[in-house]
């Protein structure tokens, strides 16, 4: 176990910068995950904590000692990998057991250790076959495992349910949230899909373009996202954003969006009067309301426990979730009103939230 | 018009497979056929079946051409130089490939243009050298020359198939404490295996059958290969091509026996080198 710190970390190929200043402090067995869309950076951050890529500039300390210059076998990482890289000659058990014998572990302790781990993973039945013979939720274990087997000071993980079906997919998030939390070992894990990093993490550190977004718990990005990426990749579905300009009518701070309605906002908004605004709403702080603005239904989703409706706004796509059972039809017009307490305003030049 | 195989009729397919089947096979029928006959039936009927075979051939071609010697020195020179061409083409390609800089690069065109070079431009220095160094008449002088001669075309199969491998393999080696040394011997090389079967029956039948350069660096010697030791058979005058032809099956039979056992990997090597 130990303590992750991240330093103006940067990382460049040639003359393109891949992620710039990036600073982070990972607590001593906290769960981190860096989510982002393709191409933000998260995988190479993690690649050049794992010590597989050279750091460009900045500093990365494990346990308060500087591991730059650290070769990867000496910085006590574990890693698992997207696509599992487990030795297709090596059975199971030689796989699991593979670092302990670089490090010239006895047989008999390398023996018992992948035992242990194997039935905590439910692989003792299979530590003699080949990964090819394994499903892929099996190799996702043995992956697992291999990393486990070492008791290291970190645990790497890279998008490792990304080639797995949806269904495997919940199994294994919930598998590896338990196994962290029972080895307590600090994890950094990478994912482009929000509701991974919503249900895993301890903070999230949402990156985008190369830049850290926003760190936080997760209810703390979904509640009070810093800007409109944040707010509209984190929660599905999506948050709704809808641009206007702030107004006053009567006292009251509005925004009169490019569609025509009005939302009305906090009074101590602090933006000027006409200042270009993006309002953001999440899906089920919509209510239906007599005096609600009008949308138009487009499509109506039963979950079960709750019912999705997609709705135009204008020409602006929204989204509401109710509880009830919807008896509209495609084509009505719904009166909706979003609930002021819950309403998001961000700046539309620049993104960053508006809060007061 | 299109030479597409996929739009001939299936009769038409199996009828060109039946063909080609048929140009293979008949030399190895008439190799087989006249291996059986005296001269006198060859000359008679060359193609027919032997009306009484002849089988004291086979012994008398083993015992005269000493082809059990013969057959020592050729394992001998084939396993010695496989495994120095299978050892430095696979290392070699490894790092050619995997260290990606623009010398690597270029070395590996130097390399691999080595294939397109016949050896006879340098059959003469060749010798020359490996006379001066005392090696005529051994076989490690065949050893030498067979490891430099296959060496381009072994680092091109090489090349190919470690391109196509992830690279994930060996980073996580490295993640669980691998050395570089480490993480080939225990894991690259390990996933070698199909190409290295490629590599093995392609040089290997090569080396096996090649009668030039053994009869060049070995005339005379006691250490003579199999194809040489046959040639024994081949008179100025005269030639008993029962026994030639009986020489030549016995040479055939373990390189036939080790493909029909390895056929499987070839295919997969070689479509995984070319992939790559």
């Amino acid at each position: 176990m130990a303590e992750l710190t991240l330093q103006g970390l940067g990382k460049r190929f040639g003359a393109v910068d891949v992620f710039r200043n990036i600073s982070l402090e990972v607590e001593d067995g906290e769960f981190v995950v860096l989510v982002g869309p393709s191409g933000c950076g998260k995988s190479t951050l993690l690649r050049t904590i794992a010590g597989l890529e050279e750091i460009s500039e900045g500093h990365l300390l494990i346990d308060g000692k500087r591991a730059n210059e650290l070769p990867p076998k000496t910085r006590d990482i574990a890693m698992v990998f997207q696509n599992y890289a487990l030795y297709p000659h090596l059975t199971v058990e030689d796989n699991m057991g593979f670092s302990l014998r670089l490090a010239g572990v006895p047989t008999p302790q390398i023996r018992s250790k992948v035992q242990d781990v194997a039935r905590s993973l439910r692989l003792e039945t299979l530590l003699h076959r080949r990964p090819k013979e394994l499903s892929g939720g099996q190799r996702q274990r043995v992956a697992m495992g291999r990393a486990l087997v070492r008791a290291p000071k970190v645990f790497l993980f890279d998008e490792p349910l990304s080639n797995l079906d949806a269904k495997l997919r919940t199994q294994m998030r919930g598998e590896i949230k338990e196994m962290q939390a029972r080895v307590r070992t600090t994890t950094v894990y990478v994912t482009h899909d929000q509701v991974e990093a919503m249900t895993m993490a301890d903070r999230i550190v949402v990156m985008n373009g190369g830049r850290v977004e926003q760190i936080g718990a997760p209810m703390d990005l979904y509640e009070r996202p810093d800007n409109l990426f944040v707010a509209a990749f984190i929660g599905s579905p999506a948050m709704n954003l809808i641009p206007g300009q702030v107004s006053t009518e009567g006292g009251q701070r509005v925004v009169l969006t490019d569609a025509g309605a009005k939302l009305k906002c906090h009074s101590e908004v602090p933006a000027l009067e006409g200042t270009r605004v993006v309002c953001g709403i999440r899906p089920e702080h919509l209510d239906i309301a007599e005096d609600g603005i009008p949308v138009t239904l487009r499509a109506i989703e039963p979950m079960g426990s709750e019912t999705h409706l997609s709705a135009w706004l204008g020409e602006l796509p929204l989204t509401l979730i109710v509880r009830e059972r919807c008896v509209a039809k495609v084509g009505d017009v719904l009166r909706v009103a979003p609930r002021t307490a819950h309403l998001h305003l961000f700046d539309e030049a620049s993104g960053a939230a508006l809060r007061h | 018009m299109s030479t597409d195989l996929h739009r001939l009729g299936p009769w038409t397919r199996e009828l060109a497979a039946v063909l080609s089947t048929g140009l293979v096979a008949v030399p190895l029928y008439l190799l087989f056929v006249l291996s059986l006959k005296d001269q006198a039936e060859m000359t008679r009927q060359p193609l027919a079946l032997p009306t009484a075979p002849v089988w004291s051939n086979y012994s008398r071609a083993y015992a005269e051409a000493l082809l059990g010697d013969a057959f020592m020195s050729s394992v001998a020179v084939v396993l010695l130089s496989l495994i120095f061409i299978v050892l430095a083409g696979s290392l070699g390609a490894y790092v050619l490939v995997r260290r990606g800089s623009r010398l690597s690069n270029a070395i590996f065109f130097v390399v691999v243009a080595g294939m397109v070079i016949p050896f006879q431009l340098g059959m003469i220095p060749l010798y020359q050298a490996m006379a001066k160094a005392e090696l005529v008449g051994s076989i490690w002088s065949l050893v030498v020359f067979y490891s430099g001669v296959q060496m381009p075309f072994t680092v091109f199969l090489y090349a190919g198939f470690i391109r196509a491998m992830p690279l994930a393999f060996e980073e996580a080696a490295r993640m669980d404490g691998a050395s570089g040394w480490q993480v080939f011997r225990l894991v690259v090389f390990p996933m070698l295996r199909p190409i290295t079967i490629t590599v093995v029956v392609l040089n290997g039948v090569f080396i096996w059958n090649d009668f030039l350069t053994p009869l060049l660096y070995l005339s005379g010697s006691e250490s003579q290969t199999i194809p040489v030791a046959v040639y024994a058979f081949v008179g100025q005058y005269a030639t008993d091509w029962g026994l030639v032809f009986a020489g030549l099956v016995l040479a055939a039979i373990p390189v036939l026996t080790a493909y029909l056992f390895l056929q499987r990997h070839l295919i997969a090597g070689f479509a995984g080198g070319i992939k790559g």
